[in-house]
């Protein structure tokens, strides 16, 4: 176990410090894992909070804090700090690139507003100029309509525009959980339109717009397992050849794996696809250099995009 | 442990109350924590190590030239934060996704600012998730965290790096800035022995040490203006510097308000009246081109030059061919 730091512990009390308000009554436990600490450490930490105040440290000048039965108490307003204190520059940095990760860069109103009101020193442009953490372009209202969504359990009426499709397609979804991989946001929801769980990439979300109509269906956090927009299991599988010049590379085609490696220099793999118009799409890209050998409906809407692509 | 806290906070809280600037000697009277009997170069010593801590967590102390602090408020204390509901909602789905991520460089500076912020943002659970880097994100985040730190205080380091022919060799690098690229973290350096600005992939990094010897003072300077995001490229971006050109590509209308995200901010973009968007970027590899103008599809046509326009519809044949 890390040894206790006065420096975190410090640290920890200041970040509470501007949020403390009268009559205010709080699990030290919730307080804890949002700070990433244990509860005891947390306890400990707090029993010196209310020990601190100013001279000549009566009872008015003291913090009136108190923790009893896992709960922190706070009984009367805190002399001389008057708010959240604000961001240090280590601390803005990782919210910046927090924000930025998830789209949101330093010229977005809700950065610019966060940032200007908690760290109004910060250069949000300069660090984007040392660290990029964008991972995605998306339209950041999107994101915050999907993201208050599935936080308020609010059906979502979206504009999709799915792979290898030439226009959006209307639907409404139940929005579960968002979550980033592989340089996109997707949000895993209950699609009504398709009667099922189905993962949307963010960026391909034309538009978005709240229903209004709450829905109580849980289908996809419960899952144990991480939330992936790849996993292979139950989907059909495309065999595909690939020529000597284009090598075979699992990153590319996620959760494909080599059968044979043939004496011509050809490749023969097993590659899972949950969408047909995905599998031809990549395809077609080869321009020639990888071969759809089955099922035949794969190899067919690999010809019919590649003829369309030619007009 | 409980009394440097304990005197930390002190401090803190009697630099808040002051209401005209106080000197040091002042302070060590009238905080608590600081030992009556301790000498003044000692008491010096601990004042000036709590003033760093107490700017490290976000107070803004100044000193004049008398020799007196002051706290200044307007900036220690943050403005209220007034966001909407759908505003705090990705605040928090941002930062529950980081959080969970292993290759996120700040967890715990992260944490520390949203319980600073969190009146302003709803702290309701909401499920998110992330992983940034899929190669062993714990251990990316960690160097992440201290490559990023060497760049902004502008330390040199020492790493060994296993280049994309498996060969590892010793470099001294000048770290100018990061970036995040498909699932990978990049380091955009200046190689010492080559005198050259270079890409590294931070997962072929190891045995990473820093400079400490003098903290506080800049190893080097990055070049003006420089820009990480100039070294983020798209697919078709990778090849020889002579093989570079300039591509035309068009989005139809009912495509083309996907060209700004599939540009990641890369080239030129025009819209016309009709709604198509023209696309105007730099590129290296027509074939690389012609991939991504296929896999973006339908909808995208590259329009120039015209070698990759041959290449593109040659490709195609051949895919007709092998499947018709």
């Amino acid at each position: 176990m890390a040894r206790p730091n006065s420096s975190d512990s410090a640290r920890r009390l200041i970040a509470l410090l501007g949020q403390l308000t009268p009559g205010m009554s709080v699990p030290v436990k919730g307080l804890a894992e949002s700070l990433g600490t244990t509860e005891a450490q947390l306890a400990d930490d707090l029993g010196t909070l209310c020990v601190c105040g100013i001279a000549p440290y009566g009872p008015d000048q003291m913090l009136d804090v108190f923790v009893e039965d896992g709960m922190l108490e706070v009984y009367t307003a805190l002399p001389a700090v008057r708010g959240p204190i604000s961001l240090s520059p280590s601390e803005a940095q990782a919210l910046a690139a927090a924000l930025a990760a998830a789209g949101f860069s330093a010229r977005d109103p809700l950065a610019r507003r966060l940032l200007d009101a908690a760290a109004s020193s910060f250069d949000g442009e300069a660090l984007e100029q040392t660290l990029r953490t964008t991972i995605a372009t998306h339209e950041s209202t999107v994101f915050e309509i999907l993201a208050a969504a599935a936080l308020g359990r609010e059906a979502v009426s979206i504009s999709y525009q799915s792979e290898g499709t030439a226009e959006p397609s209307d639907r409404i979804i139940e929005p579960q959980q968002l979550f980033a991989e592989r340089g996109a946001w997707y949000v895993a929801a209950w699609c009504r339109t398709a009667d099922g769980i189905r993962t949307f990439r963010v960026d391909r979300v034309r538009k978005a717009t709240a229903t209004g109509e709450h829905f109580d269906r849980v289908t996809v956090v419960e899952r144990d397992a991480a939330p992936t927009a790849f996993a292979p299991e139950g989907l059909p599988v495309a065999r595909l050849r690939f020529a000597a010049v284009e090598a075979f590379v699992s990153r590319d085609w996620p959760g494909g794996h080599v059968v044979s490696a043939e004496e011509d220099g050809t490749t023969i793999a097993d590659v899972p696809f949950s969408g047909t118009e995905w599998i031809a799409r990549r395809v077609t890209g080869r321009l020639g250099r990888v071969e759809a050998l089955a099922p035949v409906h794969v190899r067919d809407a690999v010809a019919t995009a590649a003829r369309a692509e030619l007009g | 442990m409980s009394e440097a806290v304990e005197r930390l906070l002190n401090l803190a809280l009697y630099l808040a109350d002051a209401r005209e600037p106080v000197t040091a000697a002042r302070i060590h009277t009238e905080v608590a924590g600081y030992p009556a009997d301790q000498d003044e170069a000692a008491f010096l010593r601990m004042f000036e190590r709590d003033k760093e801590q107490l700017r490290g967590a976000g107070f803004i102390i100044t000193g004049d030239e008398s020799g007196a602090y002051t706290l200044d408020r307007s900036r220690t204390f943050a403005a209220p934060i007034d966001l909407t509901a759908e505003e705090a909602a990705a605040v928090r789905a941002a930062s529950t996704a980081m959080l969970a991520d292993p290759s996120f460089p700040y967890p715990d500076e992260l944490r520390l600012a949203l319980a600073k912020i969190s009146s302003g943002v709803d702290t309701d659970a909401l499920p998110a998730a992330a992983r940034l880097a899929d190669e062993d994100p714990s251990r990316q985040g960690a160097i992440v965290a201290e490559l990023s730190s060497a760049a902004l205080r502008g330390k040199r380091l020492t790493c060994a790096y296993t280049n994309s022919y498996g060969r590892s060799a010793p470099h001294q690098l000048e770290p100018y800035g990061l970036f995040l690229h498909d699932g990978r973290w990049y380091l955009v350096g200046r190689d010492t022995a080559l005198d050259e600005v270079r890409t590294y992939t931070v997962a072929r990094i190891e045995d990473l040490s820093v400079d400490g010897s003098r903290p506080a003072t800049r190893d080097f300077e990055r070049p003006e203006g420089f820009d990480v995001r100039r070294f983020v490229r798209l697919p078709f971006q990778y090849g020889a510097p002579e093989a570079e050109f300039v591509a035309e590509l068009r989005f139809d209308s009912a495509s083309a308000w996907r060209a700004v995200a599939l540009s990641d901010g890369q080239g030129e973009i025009s819209e016309t009246n009709d709604g198509e968007a023209f696309w105007r970027v730099k590129a290296f590899s027509e074939s690389r081109l012609a991939r991504f103008v296929l896999e973006n599809g339908p909808g995208i046509r590259i329009i120039s030059p015209e070698s990759a326009t041959t290449v593109l519809r040659e490709g195609l044949e051949e895919v007709v061919r092998l499947h018709g």
